[in-house]
């Protein structure tokens, strides 16, 4: 797709499955990831932002850069990842101890990923905040964006550089995505499948996405628009444009996407199902966290009839269901499948039947007077 | 009075609260008057629409009724389960509408016309309900999420007429005083 890609010949690994015990809400959970398109669906307070984060820290952290060989296996893994966590996840005084599931009494977190080559990364986590990773490396692993819900375009401006200065309270994800924002965008003529990725995006946002003096600009046949004055619909739009045309996006590369249906229009979550999708098939393994049942059933949907669909949107698409379980409710559980219809736990179709529900009840009373 | 209309593979029998309850589309007045009106605009072919059944309730008024059972030929009916069958059911009931007022104009006496009217004034319940029925409503959440779209299209498409829809199947509880419906033999199987 891009130079990335055909520096590593055989590919980067991909994210195959992870063991999570006692991790934030996790007990005791393995997950199986598709290769291509991974969709958390739950109710608040479920842990699939803590889920999305954690794969993400592992993914940015267990491998080395592309073309980096092995320069990053001096530095240990265990600081990398107490860092990352505690960037990411921001506990109270960086104590990453605090992830530890909260029981009474001390405990450890286990956590493993497996990667399509065949590696393990992972790491044990005390509630004294002791962390230590496993030995080995699991080799190349490409880029890893992490869209956080709130778009970060219009915040970019001086964000990076007051981020360092620890003038901000935000957390690592969106420093990260500002550092990557900020990548330079490929020269030269963009390749066939990078413009079949990018053009509906610019068809949507109206214009092409440029970097200038440390402001965004969106800029068609209106002229050139800072990124301020578009909606926020269209900035996050754009920074994923951004993302593709700089090619932190690339083949066996990671993204990362908490609420993309946050602040979009029911077109533009078309738009973006059908992106996603896009990016999925040429090889970018995806997880995003979605309550929007136009966003999940439409990806559904294409798990369901993948003959039907268009062939730059054939890809392998998993669901996991996330629900709170235990008398208690500290805990969740995760069911899996490659259609929405296969979780056992759906709160987004719960929903809209509750709102079925809801009218029939009106309805009905309507019927008893006149 | 009590009055058993069966419509494809179902009976709906209503009760004695239904001061009205037939067929309408089986109507002399429909088959012979209303669908005078048709012929052909820019080429496409248009003629008078009529829902299934007109019912009036003591308590709750006016009500149209458009029943579809689209088991056994799903897939030749699943454009219509994704919205049409809502436009269908709603210009069903503007022609319907737009007849009884043609009925009350004429010596119709095989229905209470002007009772009918009457009964469209402002101010008072008129519903409309399409009653479907499809394969995929077995799941009963996955029904309620695709009856909800469908009546929010029914009612977005009505909104000009001041009526109450909503749209049932036999697998979520009936909404509708003192009708029972129930399957008659062969009900849910592929057709011939």
């Amino acid at each position: 797709m891009n130079s990335k890609n055909t520096s590593e010949p055989g590919g980067a690994a991909i994210l195959k499955s992870a063991s999570i015990k006692k991790f934030s809400l996790f007990s005791n959970e393995t997950l199986e990831f598709s290769s291509g398109l991974n969709v958390f669906i739950g109710k608040n307070g479920c842990g699939k932002s803590h889920l999305i984060k954690l794969l993400y820290t592992l993914v940015k952290e267990c491998g080395n850069a592309p073309g980096n060989g092995s320069a990053l296996e001096a530095e240990k893994l265990e600081n990398r990842l107490a860092s990352k966590l505690a960037g990411v996840f921001r506990p109270e005084g960086d104590r990453i101890g605090r992830l530890v599931q909260r029981k009474t009494g001390r405990g450890s977190a286990e956590v493993s990923a497996t990667f399509s080559n065949g590696k393990k990364c992972g790491f044990t986590l005390s509630t004294l905040d002791k962390i230590s990773g496993s030995k080995g490396n699991v080799g190349t692993l490409n880029e890893a964006a992490f869209l956080p819900s709130r778009e970060v375009l219009a915040l970019f401006e001086g964000f990076i550089a007051a981020y360092k200065k620890r003038e901000l309270s935000f957390d690592e994800t969106y420093y990260d995505l500002c550092v990557a924002l900020s990548a330079n965008q490929l020269r030269g003529r963009r390749e066939e499948m990078l413009d079949e990725l990018v053009r509906p995006l610019e068809t949507e946002i109206r214009g092409k996405v440029s970097l200038e003096g440390g402001r965004f600009y969106v800029t068609g046949s209106d002229g050139s628009i800072e990124a301020h004055l578009l909606s926020e619909g269209w900035r996050k739009l754009a920074s994923l444009a951004q993302l593709i045309i700089n090619g932190t996006l690339t083949r066996n590369g990671f993204l990362f996407w908490d609420e993309p249906e946050a602040n979009l229009n029911p077109r533009m979550v078309v738009q973006l199902s059908e992106t996603l999708l896009r990016l999925a098939k040429q090889g970018i393994q995806i997880f995003v966290v979605s309550h929007d049942y136009l966003l999940t059933t439409r990806l559904s949907l294409a798990s369901e009839y993948p003959d039907a669909i268009p062939e730059d949107q054939r890809c392998p698409v998993k669901f996991f269901g996330l629900v709170r379980r235990g008398s208690d409710e500290k805990g969740v559980s995760v069911s899996s499948g490659s259609k929405l219809a296969d979780l056992q736990d759906n709160p987004i179709l719960a929903e809209y039947a509750a709102l079925y529900d809801y009218e029939g009840g009106l309805f009905e009373k309507t019927q008893s007077r006149n | 009075m009590p009055t058993s209309l069966d419509i494809e593979k179902q009976r709906f029998a209503f009760g004695d609260q239904w001061l009205v309850a037939f067929k309408y589309d089986d109507t002399d007045f429909h088959q012979k008057e209303a669908i005078k009106l048709q012929g052909r605009i820019d080429d496409i072919p248009h003629s008078t629409k009529a829902v299934d059944v007109i019912g009036l309730h003591r308590v709750s008024g006016l009500l149209f009724l458009e029943a579809k059972d689209f088991r056994g030929h799903r897939i030749a009916n699943k454009p219509r389960v994704e919205g049409e069958v809502s436009v269908e059911v709603a210009i069903k009931t503007r022609d319907t509408v737009a007849a009884l007022v043609g009925a009350a104009r004429k010596p119709v006496t095989e229905f209470r016309s002007g009772e009918l009217t009457a009964a469209l004034e402002r101010g008072k319940n008129v519903a409309v309900v399409l009653w479907l029925e499809d394969d995929t409503f077995r799941d009963v959440d996955r029904a309620k999420q695709k009856l909800s779209a469908l009546n929010g299209v029914l009612k977005s498409k009505l909104s000009w007429l001041n009526v109450q829809t909503f749209v049932l199947t036999s697998a979520v509880p009936n909404r509708l005083n003192d009708l029972t419906v129930t399957n008659l033999p062969g009900a849910g199987q592929p057709h011939p």
